[in-house]
C-alpha cells in the first residue's frame, strides 16, 4: 500500500504539471482501495499521462508558486482528467490555500509534538527544513516566558556555548563603565510613566549614605539653585541609581528638601509633600516667583526639622540618664547576690569539712578494726604453722629412729643369714644341673628312639624278599623327629610309590637286570626308526654276537650292559644306574622301569642316611 | 612277619614292563600275520572256486594280500614305538 502510494507521487514530483487538487482530494476521501487497480495502471502509465496536463499555459504559472513539499504530496490519483485552463486561478488559489493551512497545521502540529517528546524532536530537527529553527524560537520563547529575569544575565551564558560557530566579538561599548548605567537609568526611566515621581521615590529610598552626601549641597544650594543643580546631576549620576534628569528640569529648579536621617515618618512626609509642591512649581515657568516663599517654608522646615532634632536629642540624653541609673541599681543588687552567695558557700563549706572529717574519723576505726583482725589472724597462722613443724619433726624423729633400729636388726641378720642365701643359689644351680641333664637324658632318648626307627625302616627296606610297604615305620620316624625340618624335608623327598609298595631288594634288582639285559641285547642293533624287518634281523643277528669282557669301554650297547652288570654285582647301584641312563633309543626304553625302581631304591636309602645322620648329629649336639 | 603276610605285593598294573614292549609287538605281529594271511587265504579260494573253476592263484595272492597287510601293520606299530612323543603320550 505503502510503495503504492508513493510512485503516484514520485511520478507527480517528477511531471512537470500539478494536478487537479479537489479530484485528488476526492480519490482519496472516497476510495482508495477502490482505486487500487486503476493505480497500477497509473504506474504503467506516466509516460503517455505526462504530456496531458502539461500544456505550456500552466507552465508559466507555476513559477510563482512555491514547489510543492513531499509531505504533502499525498497518493494522488493519477485519473486526474486533464483540466480546462479557465478553471484554473480560482482552483490554483484554493489549492495554494489549502497548502498553506495543511503545511501551517503540520509544522504547528508538529512543532508541539517536538516540544513534547524528544524522539519526535530529534526526528524533526534532523529531517523537516526550517523545522530546527521553529523549534528553537518556540523554545526560546517559552523559557523567556518562564523566565523573564534571567534574559539579561543567563541570555549570555546560555547562548554561548550554543551557537559556538560564531564568532565572539566584544562590542565596543561593553565593559564597565559609568555610560552604561546611565544608559540602563535611562531605559528604567522611560519605562516607568510619571518620572518625576518616581525621581521622588528614588530619593527617598536612597541609602543613608546617599542622603548624607547629598545634604551638604541641599543646603549651599539655597542661595544659588542654578549652579547646585548640575553639582547634584554629577553626585547623582554617581549614585548608580538616580535617574537623568531630563533636560527641561535645568531651568531654575528650586532644590529638594532633604529629608533628615532617621527622620520621623510625620517630617518624612512632609518633607515628601513639599518636595512634590517643589517640582510642581519647578516645573512651572515662573518658578522664580515662587522661589522666595519656597524657600521660606524650606527653613521653616528645615527649623522644625531641628527642633525636633532636638527634642530627640533632649529625649535621649533623658533615656541615658535613666539607664545610667538602672545600671546603677542593678550593679548594687548583682554586689547584694554576690555576697549573699559567698556567705552561703561558706557556711556550706564550713558543714560538709565537718562531714568530711566525722567520715573519715569512721573509716579510720574501721581500718584499725580490721587490721587488728588481721593481725590477730595472722599470729593464729603462725603459731598453727610452728605446731604443725613440731608435730612433723617428731614425726621425722621417730621414723628415723625405727630406721636405725631396722637397720641395725638387718645388719645382725645379714651377718648370719646371707650365708643360707648362697646355700639357696647353691641349690638352685645344682637343680638346674639336675634338670638339665634330664634334657639330655630326653634327648638322648628321642634320638635314640629315632635310631632305633630309623633301622627298623632300613630293616624293612633292605632285609626282605618281596617289596614290602614301610608307612608306619616312617610315621614313626617322623612323629619321634618332632619338627625337625632336616627330617621332614629327607621324608618329602621320597616317592610316595615307594613306601605305599615297598622297593625292590639288591638281589631283585639283580636278577631283574638279567632279564632286562636280555632283551636290550636283542634289540641292540637295531637302526633308528627301525621297522620289522630291522627288528628280525636284529633279534637273530644278536644270538650270534660276541660278549665283551667287563673291563672294555665303548659307548656301544653291549659294553654298557656288561659294565652294569659288574657294577650290580660290586654292589653299586649308583654307578649303575648312571651306566644305563647313558643308552639310547630301543634300548632305553626297554629298561625305563628298571631304572625308575632303581631311583627309587637310591632315593630311599638316601633319605634313610639324611635321618641317620640327622639323628646322629642330634647326639652330638646334646654335648 | 604277620605284616609281611599283611602286605601282599600290590597286584601288577595292567601295563606292560617295558622289557616286555618288543616282546608285545612280536606277539601282536605274529598273530595278526597268521589270522591275516589266513583270512587272505580263505577269500582267495572261496574265489577260486566260485569264480575262477578252482585254480590256484588266486588263493595265493589272498594269502599275499592277507600277509603283506599284517606285515604294514606290524612295520608301523614297531616304527612308532621308538619315538620319544609317543611314549610320553601312550603314558
Amino acid at each position: 500500500m505503502l510503495r503504492s502510494s508513493f510512485a503516484p507521487s514520485r511520478q507527480l514530483l517528477s511531471s512537470p504539471v500539478r494536478q487537479r487538487i479537489p479530484s485528488q482530494w476526492l480519490s482519496k476521501a472516497g476510495a482508495s482501495s477502490r482505486l487500487s487497480g486503476q493505480r497500477f495502471f497509473a504506474d504503467s502509465k506516466p509516460p503517455t499521462a505526462s504530456p496531458t496536463p502539461a500544456t505550456p499555459s500552466s507552465e508559466s504559472t507555476i513559477p510563482h508558486d512555491s514547489i510543492p513539499k513531499p509531505a504533502e504530496q499525498e497518493n494522488k490519483t493519477p485519473e486526474s482528467s486533464p483540466t480546462p485552463a479557465p478553471r484554473k486561478p480560482g482552483r490554483f488559489r484554493r489549492f495554494l490555500l489549502y497548502l498553506i493551512l495543511t503545511s501551517g497545521i503540520a509544522y504547528g502540529g508538529s512543532i508541539f509534538l517536538a516540544l513534547k517528546s524528544d524522539n519526535f524532536h530529534d526526528f524533526f530537527t534532523e529531517y523537516i527544513p526550517y523545522g530546527e529553527e521553529c523549534v528553537l524560537y518556540f523554545e526560546e520563547r517559552d523559557f523567556y516566558r518562564r523566565f523573564p529575569n534571567a534574559s539579561r544575565h543567563s541570555n549570555r551564558i546560555v547562548a554561548a556555548p550554543r551557537e559556538e560557530g560564531k564568532p565572539i566579538t566584544i562590542p565596543s561599548k561593553s565593559g564597565l563603565s559609568w555610560k552604561v548605567t546611565s544608559e540602563e537609568s535611562g531605559s528604567d526611566v522611560s519605562k516607568s510613566g510619571p518620572h518625576m515621581s518616581a525621581q521622588a521615590e528614588t530619593t527617598k529610598s536612597e541609602s543613608p549614605v546617599a542622603k548624607a552626601k547629598e545634604e551638604k549641597p541641599a543646603k549651599v544650594e539655597e542661595a544659588k539653585p542654578a549652579p547646585k543643580e548640575e553639582k547634584k546631576e554629577e553626585k547623582k549620576a554617581v549614585s548608580l541609581d538616580e535617574p537623568r534628569q531630563p533636560a527641561v528640569a535645568t531651568i531654575n529648579t528650586i532644590e529638594f528638601l532633604k529629608a533628615q536621617d532617621g527622620d520621623e515618618s510625620v517630617v518624612q512626609e512632609l518633607v515628601k509633600t513639599f518636595n512634590d509642591i517643589v517640582t510642581v512649581i519647578s516645573a512651572d515657568e515662573n518658578a522664580g516667583k515662587f522661589s522666595a516663599p519656597v524657600s521660606k517654608a524650606k527653613e521653616e522646615l528645615q527649623k522644625i526639622g531641628e527642633k525636633i532634632n532636638s527634642i530627640r536629642s533632649e529625649a535621649g540624653k533623658a533615656a541615658q540618664d535613666e539607664i545610667n541609673k538602672a545600671h546603677a541599681t542593678f550593679d548594687e543588687s548583682a554586689k547584694e547576690l554576690v555576697r549573699q552567695f559567698e556567705e552561703v558557700r561558706a557556711s556550706d563549706i564550713a558543714l560538709f569539712r565537718e562531714e568530711f572529717e566525722a567520715e573519715r574519723e569512721r573509716l579510720a576505726f574501721a581500718y584499725q578494726d580490721k587490721i587488728n583482725v588481721e593481725l590477730q589472724r595472722a599470729q593464729d597462722l603462725a603459731e598453727q604453722r610452728l605446731k604443725n613443724e613440731l608435730v612433723e619433726q617428731a614425726i621425722e624423729l621417730n621414723r628415723k629412729y625405727v630406721h636405725d633400729v631396722k637397720d641395725l636388726v638387718e645388719r645382725e641378720r645379714e651377718g648370719r643369714l646371707s650365708k643360707l642365701n648362697e646355700l639357696t643359689a647353691n641349690i638352685a644351680e645344682l637343680e638346674k644341673l639336675t634338670t638339665g641333664w634330664s634334657n639330655v637324658i630326653d634327648t638322648n632318648l628321642k634320638t635314640q628312639q629315632l635310631q632305633v626307627a630309623v633301622d627298623a625302616v632300613r630293616s624293612v627296606v633292605e632285609r626282605t624278599e618281596t617289596p614290602r610297604p614301610f608307612v608306619r615305620e616312617l610315621v614313626a620316624v617322623k612323629e619321634l623327629a618332632a619338627d625337625d625340618p632336616v627330617v621332614e624335608a629327607a621324608i618329602a623327598s621320597i616317592n610316595p610309590t615307594a613306601y605305599q609298595r615297598g622297593i625292590p631288594s639288591t638281589a631283585m634288582l639283580v636278577e631283574r637286570f638279567r632279564r632286562v639285559a636280555g632283551e636290550v641285547r636283542k634289540a641292540s642293533l637295531l637302526p633308528e626308526d627301525a621297522g620289522i624287518a630291522s627288528h628280525a634281523a636284529s633279534m637273530v643277528l644278536s644270538k650270534v654276537m660276541f660278549k665283551k669282557d667287563a673291563l672294555a669301554d665303548g659307548d656301544d650297547v653291549e659294553s654298557i650292559l656288561v659294565r652294569t652288570e659288574t657294577l650290580l654285582e660290586e654292589g653299586q647301584i649308583d654307578a649303575a644306574a648312571r651306566e644305563m641312563n647313558a643308552l639310547q633309543g630301543w634300548a632305553k626304553i626297554l629298561s625305563k622301569d628298571w631304572l625308575a625302581d632303581v631311583r627309587r631304591v637310591l632315593e630311599v636309602k638316601q633319605a634313610l642316611e639324611v635321618i641317620e645322620t640327622e639323628a646322629r648329629l642330634q647326639c652330638l649336639r646334646v654335648e | 612277619m604277620a605284616d609281611s603276610s599283611e602286605s601282599r605285593p600290590v597286584a601288577r598294573a595292567t601295563k606292560p614292563v617295558s622289557e616286555a614292549l618288543l616282546n608285545e609287538k612280536w606277539d601282536r605281529a605274529i598273530s595278526s600275520m597268521i589270522i591275516k594271511s589266513s583270512l587272505g587265504l580263505s577269500f582267495g579260494v572261496v574265489f577260486s572256486v566260485l569264480l575262477f573253476k578252482r585254480r590256484a592263484w588266486p588263493a595265493w595272492v589272498g594269502l599275499g594280500f592277507g600277509a603283506g597287510r599284517a606285515w604294514e601293520e606290524a612295520d608301523s606299530s614297531f616304527r612308532r614305538g621308538d619315538s620319544p612323543i609317543t611314549q610320553a603320550l601312550r603314558r
